[in-house]
C-alpha cells in the first residue's frame, strides 16, 4: 500500500453530516491530532489507511535520516537515499510488528540503505567521491575545503567497524547523549563512554593514514 | 602501571572525551583544553575536526516539505513505469462480465473438445458399450465439472 487513499479510522465516529464539518476542515483536525500522536499511533492510523499519519511520520523523522545520511553519503546523493529509506518505510511499514521502536527501525532501514548504496557504487565501479564541483553546487556557503574534509571524514567513517561508526553517528548526527545511547545500545554508560573513545581512536588512526 | 592503574586512567579518559564532546557539541568549547596532552589531545583534536565537518544546519520546514513533495513526486512516478504482472493483468480482463462469460464458454468448449471427442464426431457413428459405462460416466463428470466452474465463476461475479 503506497499512499493510499481512504479515510481516516480516527474520525470515523464522526457524524459525516455535520455541516460545519467541511472536509478541509476535518483534514486541519486531522493533521492537528496526527501531530501529537505517538509514533505507534501513526502507524496504527497508517495501517488503517491513512495517508496523512505517515506524512507526519515522515516531517518528524526527516531531519535525523537526512542528517544521518549526510554525514556518510557524499553531498550529491543525500536526498536520493534518504527518499529511498522512506520508499522502503513505506512499503515494509505495514509488517511493521512493533518490537522495536519506530526510529530504531528507521534507523536499521537507512544503516542498509546506505550499505546498498555502497555496494551499487562500487558494482558499478563508480568514483566514490564526487566532484567537489558537483557537491559545491548542492551547497551554498561550503567551502572546497570544509567540502573536501567533508569527504575525507565520509570515508574514514566508512572504513570503521559497524559498532564504532554507529556511536559517533548517535552521538554527532542524531545528538544523543551519552546515557542515550548507553540505554539503547544495552550498556552502562562507562561502556559507551569507553566505546566512544576507542571508536574516535580508530577513526584518527584512519584520517593520520 | 599496573593494570588496574591503565583502566583507571583510561576510564578517566573516556569520561574527560565524553564530557569534552558535549560541551563541543553545546557550542560551549571551540578549542582543544589547554590541560591535556598525549593520546587525549588528539582524540580531542578529532573531535572538533569532526564537529566541523558534520553538518549543522538543520533542516526547516520549507525544505521538509520541499522533500515531501519531491518523495511523492517520485513514487508517483514509479508506480507509473511498474509494470503489473501477467496474471494481474489477465484476472483484470477476465474480471470483465463479457469477457469473462466468453473465457468461461471458451474454456468449457475446449474441456469438452479435448476430453470427448465423441461428441464432436461428424456423420452416424456406431455407438458401442453399456450405458453408464466408465467412458460415458467420464464425459457426464466433465459436463457437471465445467458447468460446476461456470456456475461458481458467476456466482462470484453476481452484483454484491
Amino acid at each position: 500500500m503506497l499512499y493510499s487513499t481512504g479515510s481516516d479510522a480516527i474520525f470515523n465516529h464522526i457524524n459525516p453530516f455535520t455541516p460545519l464539518l467541511t472536509t478541509n476542515y476535518m483534514e486541519n483536525i486531522s493533521k492537528q491530532i496526527y501531530q501529537e500522536a505517538s509514533d505507534e499511533i501513526l502507524i496504527q492510523q497508517y495501517k488503517a489507511g491513512s495517508q496523512d499519519a505517515f506524512d507526519v511520520l515522515y516531517q518528524r523523522h526527516l531531519p535525523g535520516v537526512y542528517k544521518r545520511v549526510r554525514c556518510v553519503i557524499p553531498e550529491n546523493d543525500v536526498e536520493d537515499v534518504t527518499q529511498d529509506v522512506f520508499i522502503a518505510a513505506l512499503k515494509s511499514l505495514s509488517s511493521f510488528r512493533g518490537d522495536s521502536q519506530f526510529r530504531t527501525w528507521l534507523r536499521t532501514l537507512t544503516n542498509h540503505k546506505v550499505a546498498e548504496f555502497y555496494r551499487k557504487r562500487t558494482r558499478k565501479q563508480e568514483p566514490l567521491l564526487a566532484p567537489l564541483s558537483e557537491a559545491s553546487g548542492r551547497m551554498e556557503g561550503a567551502t572546497s575545503q570544509v567540502l573536501e574534509e567533508r569527504i575525507f571524514i565520509q570515508n574514514a567513517l566508512k572504513k570503521l567497524p559497524e559498532n564504532y561508526r554507529e556511536i559517533i553517528l548517535l552521538r554527532f548526527a542524531e545528538d544523543m547523549q551519552f546515557n542515550e545511547i548507553a540505554e539503547l545500545t544495552h550498556q552502562n554508560l562507562e561502556a559507551s563512554k569507553s566505546l566512544f573513545r576507542r571508536a574516535i581512536a580508530a577513526l584518527r588512526n584512519h584520517l593520520d593514514e | 602501571m599496573d593494570q588496574s592503574g591503565k583502566n583507571s586512567n583510561l576510564i578517566k579518559d573516556s569520561n574527560r572525551l565524553a564530557d569534552f564532546t558535549d560541551q563541543v557539541l553545546n557550542g560551549k568549547l571551540e578549542k582543544v583544553e589547554s590541560n591535556v596532552d598525549g593520546e587525549l589531545l588528539g582524540l580531542e583534536e578529532t573531535i572538533l575536526r569532526l564537529k566541523s565537518s558534520i553538518p549543522s544546519t538543520p533542516l526547516d520546514q520549507a525544505a521538509i516539505k520541499q522533500m515531501q513533495v519531491r518523495l511523492k513526486t517520485r513514487i508517483q512516478r514509479e508506480a507509473r513505469e511498474v509494470q503489473p504482472p501477467f496474471w494481474k493483468k489477465w484476472i483484470e480482463i477476465i474480471s470483465r462480465p463479457q469477457l469473462g462469460m466468453a473465457f468461461a464458454v471458451a474454456l468449457v468448449l475446449v474441456v469438452l473438445v479435448i476430453f470427448s471427442p465423441s461428441l464432436f464426431t461428424a456423420g452416424p457413428a456406431p455407438l458401442t458399450g453399456t450405458a453408464l459405462a466408465p467412458s460415458s460416466t467420464k464425459n457426464i463428470l466433465i459436463v457437471s465439472i465445467a458447468a460446476g466452474v461456470m456456475l461458481i465463476f458467476f456466482w462470484m461475479k453476481r452484483p454484491k
